[in-house]
C-alpha cells in the first residue's frame, strides 16, 4: 500500500508539472519534440531525416533523440502529450542556459504565480518530481554528454536523473535505488555512467543506456564519498567510507585495486586529476597524489577548529588543480593551496553562514556549511549553508559577490553544470539540528539557477 | 560483593592461563584501585599488537549509544564507557581518550542534580580529579555545588588527597566534617578516619625520631622524592613536581616542616617571585579553610600559561613569559640576521609519506610526544567549555550530539543511525507478525492433523493397502508444487512484477532493433540515456490481455491438478514440473536474484525495496493496482473445497498453507531458507502421510522438491546468464558456426514424444523416455533406429548453443582432443545436443539410492570433478551450477576393466549457467550463479570474490551431498570455514577433513592449483585394493542401472 502511494506521489509531481507546463511558455517546445517522435514512429526512414531537424533545433536534440528512438507507441512523453492536446502550435523557445543573457537575475519567475511561502525566493527553477526526501548529493552531467543531466541522491534510497533541457525544463528520465540512503553521486568521464555510494555499504554503477545497476564496491560501513578518476594509465572508482578506509575499484571487479587506512571516517572528499583530497572525522586532512597510482601526499593540519564538512578542489590558470576549500560545520572556509609560494598569506579561512554581524548585540547564529562548488569557467566559488542560502564568493579578490535570500530549509547540496551555466542547489532538511526538527511532510526542491554572470569575478576587466 | 567475588573468580582463572602479555608489558598498565579483570586486559595487551577492530567496533557502539540513549538514566551509559575504556586501554594515554570522555560526562550531565548523591557520578568526578593537576580545585567546586557531599568516598579522597600533599590538619578536617555530615557509608568514613590518625601519628613519631639521629646533617636541604619526575613543570614558575605516587611519598617524607604542598594560588603576577617553600605560609593557610566561594561552574586553574595576554614582547619581559609555541616568532625578533644559512639536507625536505605508513591503529608507546599537544588541564578545558557557551555566539547546530562523545559524529552519521535503527524496528515487527502468523499455522496444521490421523485409522480398518498410502503421498507433494505457484496476497505484488518482467522479455526482440539504433547513430551521442517512463509506457500497452490470462491459468491449478493426480497415477511428478516451468516461478527469490539491480550478497531480510525497485524500473503502475484488485486468493479457494468429501483433500489443504507459510517467511530471508524450507516441508509431509509412510518415499521426494526450489531461480535478463547477450556474443563468432558439429536448421524444433522418433543429422532415433526435466532443458533417452544402445540428447528451450559454445570453447584452449562424440542442433526455438553416452546415468539419480554409494565411488567422483572443473577453470570457464542433475557419469561404471582410466568417469551435460571468463568481462556478482543461490555458499561467498570460487564450492556441495546425503552446511570457527557435520566418523575421515577445509577456504589462491592440489591427494588413494572395491562398488550401481533394473523400479 505504501509503495502504491509512493508511485502515486511520483505521478502526481508529473501530473502537476506537466500543468505547470501547460501554464507556462514551455509547452510548446515540448510539443515539437513529440511531432519529432512521432513522425520518427510512423516512418522509420524519417531517423535519417532526423539530423537535419535536429540541426535544425540544436537544443532539443537530445530529447528528440530519445523519443524517436525509443518510443513504440505515439504516446512516448506524459508531459508533451497533455500540451499537445491542447492544440498550441509548436514554437521554439529561446534557450535559457544557452547564451548567458539569462532568467532569474531579473527575478521574474518562471511560472509567475508566487505564493507567500518562501521555498523559493530566489524565484528559481524548480526541478521536477523532486526527491522524496533530503537530497544528499548533485552532480551535472560531464561535457562530454551533450546537453545537460543532473543526478540527485537522496536519503529515500533512490538516485534520479533528469535532463535539464537549455529552455530550463527538467525532465525525469530515469531511477535507480540502494537499499539505503544515498550519500554521494559521480559520473563517468564519459558520461554514461553515474556511480553511487550508500549507506547500504555499497556503492554501485548505473549504466545510463540499458538502465541497470550493478554492485561496484564493498564496504564495512556507509561510503560517504565517491568519485571516478580518469588517469592516463588507469580508471577506477574512488570510495571513501565511514569505516576508515579509501578504496579504490576498477569496476569489473569484486576486489578492490587498492586500499588505503584513514585516520578516521571519511566526510567528504574531492578528486580533479591528478589530486585528491579527503578530509576526515576529528579534522583529518589528507592529500592523495594520482599518478601512476594514487598515494598518500601530504597530512596537512586543518586550518579550521571545527568538524570537517565539505571539501572543493581548485584549479589554477593553468587548469591544474592547485588547492582546495573546506568548509566546516561551523560556519567557516579555508581556502588552503598545496604548495603555496607564501603559505600564511595565500591560505585563508572566512566566515560565512552566519547570521548577524558581529556588532549586533544579539549572538551570532552559527550555521554549517553543506557544500561547495566551484565556477568551471570563473573559478569563483558557491557556498550553500544550512542556515538555506546560497553565496557566491571571489576567493581571489576575497570578496563576497552575492547572498541569496533565505530559504525555509536548508540547502543541502550545489553543484554547477560542465560549462558552468547552470548553478544547481538542493533545498532539503540536513539534519542540523537532529531527528527532532525533521519533517518528513516538507517538500524537498532541487532549483536550477543561472550562474553565468553572477559568478563572474569582480575585477574581471 | 557478588560481583567482586565474581572478579576475583575471573582473576584467578586468568592468572593461572598466565598469558606472556601480561608479564612481558607490566609497565604499560596503569593501576587501577578497583583492579583489572584479568581476561580483559589480556585482551587489550593482546590487540595491541593485532588490529583492534572489535576494540574500534565497541567504542562505536559506545559512541552511538550515547548520542541515541532515550532512556532515563543517561548515566549509566556514560558509566559503562567509562569503565569499558578503563579496562581497555590499561596503558592509558592519548589513546584512550579518557580525560576528554570525562570532560564530555561531566559536561553533558552537569545540570542533571539527581545524580548529585549518586555515587557513580562522584567516581566520574574523582576519576576526573586524577587527571587534573590540581585536583584540590575541583574537590572545592564538587563540595560547592554538593556533589557527592552526602557520600563517604568523597571525604575520603578528597582527605587522601590532602594527606597525599601532607596537609593532615587540612585532611583531618575533612573527614571531621564527612562525619558530621553524616556521609554514607558512615562506618567506612570512621574506619578511614581512624585509620588515617593512626598513620599520621606514626609518621610524626617516626619522624621525630629520625630527626634525632640525622640531626648532624643539614636537614633543611629540600628532598624529592626517588625516581619522581624532574622535568620542570610550567613556564612561570619552574619547578619539578615532588609528588609522584602519593602513598609511596608519605613515607618518604621525613620533616613535616619540609613538606612541599602545591601552591594552590598561582598568582597571576607578571613578576617572577622565586618561590620560598618553606615560607609559603600565607598560601597554606589560605587553604585551610574550606572554600566558600560561590562557584558556578568548575574553577579556573589558576597555573594557567595562556592567560597572559599578547603585547609588546620588548617592555623587559623575560622570554620563558611567552607563551608555549610561539618559537617562531621567537626566532624572527634577532635584529641581526645571520650572515649564514643553515644547511638543510635534501633528504630532510617535506617527508613523503607512504600510503603504507599509515596504520593508527597500532599505538607506539614509545613514540615521542608530540609537542605543543595534551597541553592544559582537563579541568581547565571543562572551564573554558562553559565559558565559551556565554561567548555571543550561538551554534546553530545539534553542537551537544556532534560532540557528545569522545569523537564527532557528521549530521549524516546520526541521521544514517537513525535510519539503521528504523529498519532494524521494522525488521524485527516484521518477524515477529511472521513468527505469530507461524504460530497459527502451526496450531491450525495441529488440527488438521488430528482429524487426519482420526480419520486415517478409521480408514486403515478399511483399507491396509499401501499402495495407496504412497499414492497419497504423492499428490501432496504435488500439492505443494501447485500451491508454489499461487501466492499469499501480500506477495501479489512481487509477482507481479516477475511475470510483467517475462512480459518484457517476449517485446525484447522489437525492442532490439530500437537499441542498436543508438549506436549505429553516430560519433554525436554515444549512447542515449534510459527513460524509464517511455519504457513504462510501452509496456502498458504491449500487453494488456496477459494478466488475466496468466491468473486464470494459475488459479486452476491449484484445483485442477488435483483431480488430475487422483486419476492418474503414474508418471506424475514431471509432467507437474512441466506446467511449472510454462508458468514462471513466483517466488520472491526471482526478484531477488533476477532483478538487475544485482548485490554481490543482496541483504537477505530487506527485499521489500527491491520491489519497490523493481516496480520503479519496470512496471506501469496502475496495472499493478488492477491487478491488486482481482480476487486471486488461492488459499481461500483451497478452504471453500469440501472439507469433508476426502482425507487426502484434507490433507491438500494442510499443505497448501504450510507452504504458504514457508513462503511468508521467505520473505524475510529469501535465500538462506531455502534448503530448510525443502526439509521442513518434506519432513511434514512425512509425518501428515503418517502411518506407513515409508522412507523411500521420503526419500524420492526430498530431491524433487530441491528442484522445485531451484526453479525459483532465474530471471534471464540479466546480463551474463541472459540468453539474449548470450546470442549476441556467439554472433560475433561466426567460428562456431562453421564448426561441423554444429547443425542450424531454419526450422521449429520437432516435437518430441516419446515413442516418437526425430531426425537428427542424417539418423533417426526413437524417444524412448524423458530421463530428467528441468526448467530450461530436459533430458531424453534416445536410441538410434537399427539399434537399443541409448544415447542421451539435451533439449533446451532456448535457441542459443551455449552448451555447444562452452564444449567449442574448452577444445580450443585447452588443446585437446576430445574423445567424445557431441553434436548440437539448433533449431529456431531450441537447441537439442547429443551426447554419446551409452546408458547414461546422472549424479542424481545415484543419490536416490544411497546405499550403493560407498567411500570409492565418492572418492572416484569427487577426483573427477575436481579434474574436470580445473579444467574448465584453466579456460577461463566457471560452470556456476555443478549440480547431481548436470553430472553424467559414463560408460566407466560398465567397464569395469577400465581401470587406468579413473579420470574419465564423469561429464558434465549442462552449462546453462556457465560463463566464459574470457569473454563476458562484466560478471561480477556471484549471486547469478546457480551454486550461490541454493547453497549455504551464499554464506561463505558473502565475502570471496572471484567467480572460480564458485565451483569449488559446488564441489563441496556435492561431496557434501554423496557423503551425508545433504547439502553442505557450514559455520564459521573464527578463522576457518568447517563442516557443521561431523567427518571423522567417515572413512578416510582425515582425508575428507583435509579436503574441505582446503577447498572452503580458499581466499585468494587460484583455483587451478588449488584443484590440482587436492585430485593430487586424491589419486593418492587409488590403489589395487581401492580398485578391486571400486569395481566391486560400480558393478552393483551397474545392475541397478541397466534398463531393466530402470524399470522395474
Amino acid at each position: 500500500m505504501r509503495m502504491c502511494c509512493r508511485l502515486a506521489t511520483f505521478f502526481f509531481d508529473d501530473f502537476r508539472a506537466t500543468q505547470e507546463v501547460a501554464a507556462g511558455r514551455m509547452r510548446s517546445a515540448s510539443a515539437v519534440v513529440r511531432t519529432v517522435s512521432t513522425a520518427g514512429l510512423e516512418d522509420f526512414g524519417l531517423l535519417g531525416f532526423l539530423p537535419a531537424l535536429l540541426g535544425f533545433l540544436p537544443a532539443l536534440l537530445a530529447l528528440a533523440l530519445l523519443a524517436g528512438a525509443r518510443s513504440q507507441t505515439p504516446q512516448t512523453l506524459l508531459l508533451p502529450a497533455a500540451a499537445f492536446r491542447r492544440g498550441e502550435t509548436p514554437r521554439v523557445k529561446m534557450s535559457l542556459f544557452g547564451t548567458t543573457s539569462g532568467f532569474g537575475t531579473s527575478g521574474t519567475s518562471m511560472f509567475g504565480s508566487t505564493t507567500t511561502d518562501n521555498h523559493n525566493p530566489m524565484k528559481d527553477i524548480e526541478v521536477t518530481s523532486s526527491p522524496d526526501d533530503s537530497i544528499g548529493c548533485l552532480s551535472f552531467s560531464p561535457p562530454t554528454l551533450p546537453g545537460n543531466f543532473l543526478i540527485a541522491g537522496s536519503w529515500a534510497n533512490d538516485v534520479r536523473c533528469w535532463e535539464v533541457q537549455d529552455s530550463g525544463q527538467t525532465i525525469p528520465k530515469a531511477q535507480q535505488m540502494h537499499t539505503g540512503p544515498v550519500l554521494d553521486v559521480c559520473w563517468s568521464d564519459d558520461g554514461s555512467k553515474v556511480f553511487t555510494a550508500s549507506c547500504d555499504k555499497t556503492a554501485k554503477m548505473w549504466d545510463l543506456s540499458s538502465n541497470q545497476a550493478i554492485q561496484i564496491a564493498q564496504h564495512d560501513a556507509p561510503v560517504k564519498t565517491i568519485h571516478w578518476i580518469k588517469a592516463p594509465n588507469y580508471s577506477c572508482v574512488m570510495t571513501g567510507s565511514w569505516d576508515k578506509t579509501l578504496k579504490f575499484w576498477d569496476t569489473r571487479s569484486s576486489n578492490p585495486m587498492m586500499v588505503l587506512q584513514l585516520p578516521e571516517r571519511c566526510y567528504c572528499a574531492d578528486v580533479i586529476y591528478p589530486m585528491a583530497v579527503v578530509a576526515t572525522a576529528e579534522r583529518g586532512l589528507i592529500v592523495y597524489q594520482l599518478e601512476n597510482q594514487p598515494s598518500e601526499f601530504r597530512r596537512i593540519e586543518s586550518p579550521l577548529k571545527h568538524q570537517h564538512r565539505c571539501v572543493a578542489i581548485f584549479k589554477d590558470k593553468q587548469n591544474k588543480p592547485t588547492g582546495f576549500a573546506l568548509g566546516s560545520i561551523e560556519g567557516r572556509v579555508a581556502i588552503h593551496y598545496i604548495n603555496p609560494p607564501n603559505p600564511a598569506k595565500d591560505n585563508f579561512t572566512f566566515k560565512c553562514h552566519r547570521s548577524n554581524g558581529t556588532n549586533t548585540s544579539a549572538p551570532q547564529d552559527i550555521y554549517a556549511v553543506n557544500g561547495i562548488a566551484f565556477h568551471p569557467v570563473h573559478g569563483t566559488l558557491a557556498t550553500v549553508g544550512s542556515d538555506g542560502r546560497f553565496s557566491f564568493w571571489d576567493k581571489d579578490a576575497r570578496t563576497k559577490l552575492k547572498t541569496s535570500e533565505q530559504l525555509d530549509q536548508p540547502i543541502s547540496a550545489c553543484c554547477f553544470n560542465h560549462n558552468g551555466n547552470i548553478f544547481a542547489y538542493a533545498s532539503s532538511y540536513d539534519w542540523s539540528k537532529g531527528h527532532e526538527f525533521y519533517n518528513p511532510q516538507k517538500k524537498n526542491y532541487i532549483f536550477l539557477r543561472n550562474a553565468a554572470e553572477e559568478l563572474k569575478p569582480r575585477n574581471k576587466k | 560483593m557478588a560481583a567482586v567475588k565474581k572478579e576475583e573468580g575471573a582473576l584467578s582463572e586468568a592468572m593461572s592461563l598466565e598469558g606472556d602479555e601480561w608479564e612481558l608489558s607490566k609497565e604499560n598498565v596503569q593501576p587501577l584501585r578497583q583492579g583489572r579483570i584479568m581476561s580483559t586486559l589480556q585482551g587489550a595487551l593482546a590487540q595491541e599488537s593485532a588490529c583492534n577492530n572489535t576494540l574500534q567496533q565497541q567504542k562505536r557502539a559506545f559512541e552511538s549509544e550515547i548520542r541515541f540513549y532515550t532512556g532515563n538514566d543517561p548515566l549509566d551509559v556514560w558509566d559503562r564507557y567509562i569503565n569499558w575504556t578503563e579496562q581497555n586501554y590499561p596503558q592509558g594515554g592519548k589513546d584512550s581518550n579518557m580525560s576528554t570522555l570525562l570532560e564530555r560526562a561531566v559536561e553533558a550531565l552537569q545540570g542533571e542534580k539527581r545524580y548529585y548523591s549518586d555515587p557513580r557520578f562522584l567516581s566520574l568526578w574523582l576519576k576526573l580529579g586524577r587527571l587534573c593537576n590540581e585536583p584540590l580545585d575541583m574537590y572545592s567546586y564538587l563540595h560547592n555545588q554538593g556533589i557527592g557531599v552526602s557520600l563517604a568516598q568523597f571525604y575520603i579522597s578528597w582527605a587522601e588527597e590532602y594527606e597525599a600533599r601532607e596537609n593532615f590538619r587540612k585532611a583531618d578536617a575533612i573527614f571531621q566534617e564527612g562525619i558530621q555530615q553524616k556521609a554514607e557509608p558512615l562506618e567506612r568514613l570512621q574506619s578511614q578516619h581512624r585509620q588515617f590518625q593512626a598513620r599520621v601519628s606514626r609518621q610524626t613519631l617516626l619522624a621525630l625520631e629520625k630527626e634525632e639521629e640525622e640531626e648532624v646533617f643539614e636537614s633543611s636541604v629540600p628532598q624529592r622524592s626517588t625516581l619522581a619526575e624532574l622535568k620542570s613543570k610550567g613556564k612561570k614558575t619552574a619547578r619539578a613536581p615532588i609528588i609522584r605516587v602519593g602513598s609511596s611519598l608519605k613515607a618518604l617524607s621525613q620533616n613535616r616542616g619540609l613538606q612541599n604542598p602545591f601552591p594552590q594560588q598561582m598568582q597571576n603576577n607578571s613578576r617572577i617571585t622565586v618561590f620560598d617553600e618553606n615560607t609559603d605560609e600565607t598560601s597554606r593557610e589560605e587553604l585551610s579553610k574550606p572554600t566558600v566561594q560561590p562557584w558556578t561552574a568548575p574553577p579556573v586553574p589558576r597555573a594557567k600559561e595562556n592567560e597572559l595576554q599578547a603585547g609588546p614582547w620588548n617592555t623587559g619581559r623575560p622570554l620563558e613569559h611567552r607563551p608555549r609555541g610561539n618559537t617562531a616568532s621567537l626566532i624572527a625578533v634577532p635584529t641581526m640576521l645571520p650572515s649564514f644559512t643553515p644547511y638543510v639536507e635534501e633528504t630532510a625536505q617535506q617527508p613523503v609519506m607512504t600510503p603504507c605508513k599509515i596504520e593508527p591503529s597500532i599505538n607506539h608507546v614509545l613514540s615521542t610526544r608530540k609537542p605543543g599537544k595534551e597541553e592544559g588541564d582537563p579541568l581547565q578545558r571543562v572551564q573554558s567549555h562553559q565559558q565559551a557557551s556565554e561567548k555571543k555566539e550561538k551554534m546553530m547546530y545539534c553542537k551537544e550530539k556532534i560532540y557528545a562523545g569522545v569523537g564527532e559524529f557528521s549530521f549524516e552519521e546520526i541521521r544514517a543511525e537513525v535510519f539503521r535503527k528504523k529498519l532494524k524496528e521494522k525488521r524485527e515487527a516484521e518477524l515477529l507478525t511472521s513468527a505469530e502468523k507461524r504460530a497459527e499455522m502451526q496450531k491450525q496444521i495441529e488440527e488438521m492433523e488430528k482429524k487426519l490421523k482420526e480419520i486415517q485409522t478409521t480408514q486403515q480398518e478399511r483399507t491396509g493397502d499401501q499402495q495407496e498410502q504412497k499414492m497419497s503421498t504423492k499428490e501432496t507433494a504435488k500439492l505443494r508444487i501447485a500451491s508454489e505457484s499461487q501466492e499469499i496476497p501480500g506477495m501479489t505484488l512481487s509477482s507481479s512484477v516477475c511475470r510483467i518482467n517475462s512480459c518484457a522479455r517476449e517485446t525484447s526482440f522489437s525492442e532490439n532493433i530500437w537499441q542498436e539504433q543508438p549506436h549505429s547513430e553516430g560519433p554525436s551521442i554515444p549512447f542515449s540515456i534510459f527513460d524509464e517512463f517511455l519504457l513504462s509506457e510501452k509496456k502498458n500497452k504491449s500487453p494488456p490481455a496477459e494478466p488475466p490470462r496468466v491468473l486464470a491459468q494459475r488459479r486452476p491449478l491449484a484445483v485442477l491438478k488435483t483431480s488430475e493426480s487422483i486419476t492418474s497415477n503414474e508418471d506424475v511428478s514431471p509432467d507437474v514440473c512441466d506446467e511449472f516451468t510454462g508458468i514462471e516461478p513466483l517466488s520472491e527469490d526471482a526478484i531477488i536474484t533476477g532483478f538487475r539491480n544485482v548485490t554481490i550478497c543482496p541483504n537477505p531480510e530487506d527485499t521489500c525495496d527491491f520491489a519497490r525497485a523493481a516496480h520503479f524500473v519496470s512496471t506501469p503502475f496502475h496495472e499493478i493496482m488492477s491487478l491488486k484488485d482481482l480476487p486471486s486468493d488461492p488459499e481461500r479457494l483451497l478452504e471453500e473445497e469440501d472439507l469433508d468429501v476426502k482425507t487426502s483433500e484434507d490433507q491438500q489443504t494442510a499443505c497448501g498453507t504450510l507452504y504458504n507459510q514457508t513462503l511468508s517467511i521467505k520473505k524475510l530471508s529469501p535465500i538462506i531458507e531455502d534448503s530448510r524450507e525443502a526439509t521442513h516441508s518434506s519432513g511434514f509431509s512425512g509425518s501428515s502421510a503418517s502411518v506407513a509412510s515409508t522412507s523411500s518415499i521420503k526419500c524420492l521426494q526430498i530431491p524433487e522438491k530441491l528442484e522445485l526450489t531451484n526453479e525459483t531461480s532465474e530471471n534471464p535478463t540479466q546480463s551474463p546468464w541472459c540468453s539474449q547477450y548470450r546470442r549476441q556474443l556467439l554472433k560475433s563468432l561466426p567460428e562456431l558456426s562453421d564448426s561441423a558439429e554444429l547443425f542450424i536448421e531454419d526450422r521449429p524444433m520437432p516435437k518430441l514424444e516419446i515413442e516418437k522418433e526425430i531426425e537428427l543429422g542424417n539418423e533417426d532415433y526413437c524417444i524412448k523416455r524423458e530421463y530428467l526435466i528441468c526448467e530450461d532443458y530436459k533430458l531424453f533417452c534416445v536410441a538410434p533406429r537399427n539399434s537399443a544402445e541409448l544415447t542421451i540428447i539435451k533439449v533446451s528451450f532456448q535457441p542459443v548453443p551455449w552448451d555447444f559454445y562452452i564444449n567449442h570453447k574448452l577444445k580450443e584452449r585447452l588443446n585437446e582432443a576430445c574423445d567424445h562424440l557431441c553434436s548440437c542442433y539448433q533449431y529456431q526455438d531450441g537447441c537439442i545436443v547429443w551426447h554419446q553416452y551409452i546408458n547414461c546415468f546422472t549424479l542424481q539419480e545415484l543419490l536416490q539410492h544411497s546405499e550403493y554409494i560407498t567411500h570409492e565411488i565418492t572418492v572416484l567422483i569427487i577426483y573427477n570433478l575436481l579434474t574436470i572443473v580445473e579444467k574448465l577453470h584453466k579456460a577461463e570457464i566457471v560452470h556456476g551450477d555443478l549440480s547431481p542433475r548436470s553430472l553424467i557419469l559414463r560408460n566407466r561404471i560398465h567397464d569395469p576393466y577400465d581401470c587406468n582410466r579413473n579420470n574419465q568417469a564423469l561429464k558434465i551435460v549442462d552449462f546453462s549457467y556457465s560463463v566464459d571468463l574470457r569473454l563476458q568481462l562484466d560478471v561480477f556478482t556471484l549471486s547469478g550463479f546457480r551454486t550461490v543461490q541454493i547453497l549455504e555458499g551464499q554464506k561463505i561467498l558473502a565475502n570471496c570474490s572471484s567467480p572460480y570460487q564458485v565451483d569449488l564450492f559446488g564441489i563441496a556441495d556435492l561431496a557434501h551431498l554423496l557423503l551425508f546425503k545433504e547439502h553442505l552446511q557450514v559455520f564459521w570457527d573464527g578463522s576457518f570455514w568447517k563442516l557443521s557435520q561431523n567427518i571423522s566418523e567417515l572413512k578416510d575421515g582425515e582425508l575428507w577433513n583435509k579436503f574441505f577445509v582446503r577447498i572452503l577456504n580458499v581466499n585468494d589462491e587460484a583455483t587451478v592449483s588449488v584443484l590440482r592440489e587436492l585430485a593430487a591427494e586424491m589419486n593418492g588413494v587409488f590403489d589395487t585394493t581401492f580398485q578391486s572395491h571400486l569395481n566391486k562398488a560400480l558393478w552393483k550401481v551397474g545392475k541397478l542401472t541397466s534398463p531393466g533394473a530402470l524399470l522395474s523400479q
